[in-house]
């Protein structure tokens, strides 16, 4: 009896365990009725600025300031050296809506000073209110706590225009930043308001607002164009008989797009190599200079035996940045194909260059 | 007796778990002020071991048993000492009742916390529900909107998949998706200037816009664990459609892929019922006079049709509705009390306590009343 009791109570609990233990996490799938569709959040709406969608308010760079390329952030990007040779950053950008209000802002451009945040009522001391071409906006001064002459000074303006915030900005230090005062002053006191410009039937400044160029390069013989998806700017087949196709294509993204590691991991996860780490990135990076086009380029391919096992495929990569955006030039197909088209990815990506007109081969 | 078996069935291994228990549970309810209830729970009770982590670093290093580890070596314990040790006679029914109870106690404590599943049920009045959403658990669901024209069809792939940034696939899918990142807790911010380049890589969405910060994981009962993750979709010939951050709470964000239109979102992993809850009306008493909550109660109406049942039911505070092995509490209320939110149990374990404690209650008891009229024995013997 007591054995039978015994082995009772431990089928009771292993069954117990087992039954709990065994429970998979696995892929649900079922039929549901549709749903009402919900209304996206307002950051959802809001469209991603790029660098040529400036225009709503224009203005013009003083002579003394040294244009930048502009990100996908920054509309305008000046950089200007002080008397002591210490650079002072002018920057110009704008996002949908208050972005948190100015006390929000403000407080955010303290930390970047190193200051602590204010109140509400501590934010007027320093804020002053600004008219520029029949629109109001307000100046605010971030003195920094010290008298020390590279303690970082803030000097911008704000202006809230159909619905975006736009910020002018002016960052260094302090001794740099109160002379440059009168410069930044002046420029924000010729800022036009699409309105205003939109009366004037040519205005000098929309003249000057930067073209966006456009990728040139020669397709290597045998190559032939493929349908690729929108997202691409160039799709080509590099062709050798008895194997598929090796697939090339160009795409490009504003920024950096997340930066070299992890656009090449993704790549390497693409064809079933297992990423690597930033000195594995930087020291399996090829550079090549094209011009003024600075390229980095990769050769994902697998290495070890267990990979040579595993993994057929090899991805010939070129990155390269260009007026705030970064271009992608991935050729994938099969280890030998690839192999045999490397002289003419290289060459392709040699032939290279961005023109103000469409010279596309 | 050979020494493994003396070993588990002696009482000072008895002893033992009861002092480690007394000691874990004491530490763990001070670390609830740091954790939380379900962190203190997770770390504490529901593992096997209680680790330090090393500050700065993964390295975790076992330093206490944890709840598991105790209460199976307090269960075995039990068990081994009943079949070696125990002198079985009516003496000591009680004895043997009461052991039972503390090993059904055991074995229903294992079983809830493998197996209840606690989700919420929100309703606005005048509409219906079929499902109710986990409390802690997310999972990522892709949709396909082009299945049909009355529904959808969901693929709900697990958090685990997330958080071992295991490929999420299905042989219905024409592709595949990839994790780039996965954040158990996380911060939504907007896209400036100075976003982290890591961040950047979304390239498709509300992550255009936003980024999501890493931050500590929360097992406070007020916060929220705000799962995000990076992820990469790739066609069957491993082409890229593109790089989309999904968070916790954003809407689900669609795009088109072969002619048809999906759209993806991480949320709170959802369980179906058979049956809707229809929520007619919801009350919110209050002291006259005051803000204070004196009563809040949802009168809903339950139509199950499968088996044809249509039934109205009332759920207020300590009076849940006991219906298909689910357990419906009154739980909370929103939108200006035109919205019940009712807390779902489903716990295969629950009568377990109930009936360990009667166990225990009935064996004490016979055991001593064996006693008494033992006692009364022997002294009328006496005398």
């Amino acid at each position: 009896m007591r054995r039978y009791f015994g082995l009772s109570l431990l089928a009771l609990v292993s069954g117990a365990l087992l039954f709990g233990g065994c429970q998979r996490a696995s892929v649900a799938v079922y039929d549901v009725p549709k749903e009402k569709e919900a209304a996206p959040p307002s950051v959802a709406a809001a469209p991603i600025s790029t660098p040529t969608e400036n225009g709503r308010i224009e203005w013009t760079k003083p002579a003394a300031w040294t244009e930048l390329a502009p990100t996908a952030f920054r509309k305008g990007n000046y950089l200007v050296e002080g008397n002591d040779g210490k650079k002072i950053e002018i920057t110009v950008s704008s996002f949908p809506g208050a972005v948190g209000g100015t006390l929000a802002n403000v407080n955010r451009w303290r930390g970047q000073a190193g200051l602590s945040s204010i109140t509400n009522e501590e934010l007027s001391q320093g804020l002053s209110e600004v008219r520029v071409d029949g629109h109001d906006g307000q100046i605010v001064n971030i003195l920094p706590d010290s008298d020390d002459p590279d303690a970082t000074q803030i000097v911008a303006a704000i202006f809230v225009y159909e619905g975006d915030s736009w910020f002018f900005k002016m960052l260094g230090p302090q001794q740099g930043v109160s002379v440059q005062k009168p410069t930044f002053d002046k420029f924000i006191d010729g800022l036009k308001f699409s309105d205003a410009a939109s009366k004037r039937e040519s205005s000098a400044a929309s003249s000057e607002a930067p073209k966006e160029a456009i990728l040139a390069f020669d397709a290597p013989e045998g190559w032939a164009e493929s349908e690729g998806s929108s997202m691409r700017i160039a799709s080509y087949e590099a062709p050798l008989e008895g194997f598929e196709p090796a697939d090339f294509s160009i795409t490009s993204f504003p920024g950096d797009a997340g930066g070299i590691t992890a656009n090449v991991n993704r790549w390497r996860q693409q064809i079933g190599l297992r990423p690597w780490s930033n000195p594995q990135v930087n020291s399996n990076q090829e550079t090549l200079e094209v011009g003024d086009l600075n390229f980095v380029l990769f050769d994902l391919r697998p290495q070890t035996d267990s990979d040579k096992e595993r993994v057929k495929e090899r991805i010939l990569a070129g990155i390269v940045k260009h007026d705030g955006k970064s271009w992608f030039y991935k050729l994938r197909g099969d280890v030998f194909l690839v192999e045999t088209q490397r002289s003419k990815f290289r060459q392709l990506v040699q032939s290279s260059r961005f023109e103000a007109s469409n010279s596309k081969n | 007796m050979k020494p493994f078996i003396k070993f588990f069935s002696s009482f000072e291994l008895a002893i033992s778990c009861m002092i480690l228990g007394l000691i874990l549970v004491f530490i763990g309810t001070l670390d609830q002020v740091n954790l939380g209830i379900h962190g203190a729970v997770e770390q504490y009770f529901y593992t096997f071991f209680v680790y330090w982590v090393m500050p700065g670093s993964a390295i975790a290093i076992p330093y206490f048993p944890g709840g598991y580890t105790i209460g199976l070596f307090l269960l075995v314990n039990l068990i081994t000492a009943l079949v070696v040790r125990f002198r079985y006679s009516w003496k000591k029914s009680g004895v043997l009742m009461v052991h039972i109870g503390v090993i059904t106690l055991l074995v229903g404590e294992l079983i809830s916390s493998m197996m209840q599943v606690d989700s919420a049920m929100i309703i606005d009045e005048g509409t219906s529900s079929n499902f109710s959403e986990d409390r802690q658990v997310v999972e990522l669901a892709v949709i396909d909107h082009s299945a049909s024209t009355k529904t959808d069809r969901v693929y709900a792939f697990p958090h685990e998949m997330m958080e071992t940034m295991q490929d999420c696939r299905h042989e219905e899918l024409p592709f595949k998706i990839g994790f780039n990142q996965y954040m158990a807790n996380s911060l939504i911010q907007r896209r400036d200037e100075n976003t982290p380049s890591k961040a950047l890589i979304s390239n498709q969405g509300i992550g255009l816009n936003t980024f999501a910060q890493e931050i500590p994981k929360t097992g406070k009962m007020d916060d929220v664990n705000r799962t995000s993750a990076i992820l990469t979709i790739f066609d069957d010939s491993g082409e890229v459609i593109g790089t989309w951050l999904a968070s916790l709470g954003f809407p689900p964000q669609k795009f088109s892929f072969q002619g048809k239109d999906y759209s993806l979102e991480i949320r709170r992993k959802r369980y179906y019922y058979p049956f809707d809850i229809h929520l007619n009306d919801f009350s919110h008493d209050r002291y006259l006079g005051t803000n204070i909550p004196m009563n809040f109660s949802s009168e809903i109406e339950l139509t199950h049709p499968e088996r044809g049942e249509k039934r109205e039911f009332l759920i207020y505070m300590n009076h849940p509705l006991r219906y298909n092995g689910l357990t419906f509490f009154q739980s909370g209320f929103a939108n200006e009390d035109t919205t019940t939110i009712l807390q779902v149990v489903s716990n295969p374990g629950r009568h377990l306590p109930y009936l360990s404690c009667a166990l225990i209650f009935v064996g004490l008891t016979v055991q001593f009343l064996i006693g008494l009229i033992s006692f009364a024995g022997r002294r009328q013997k006496k005398s």
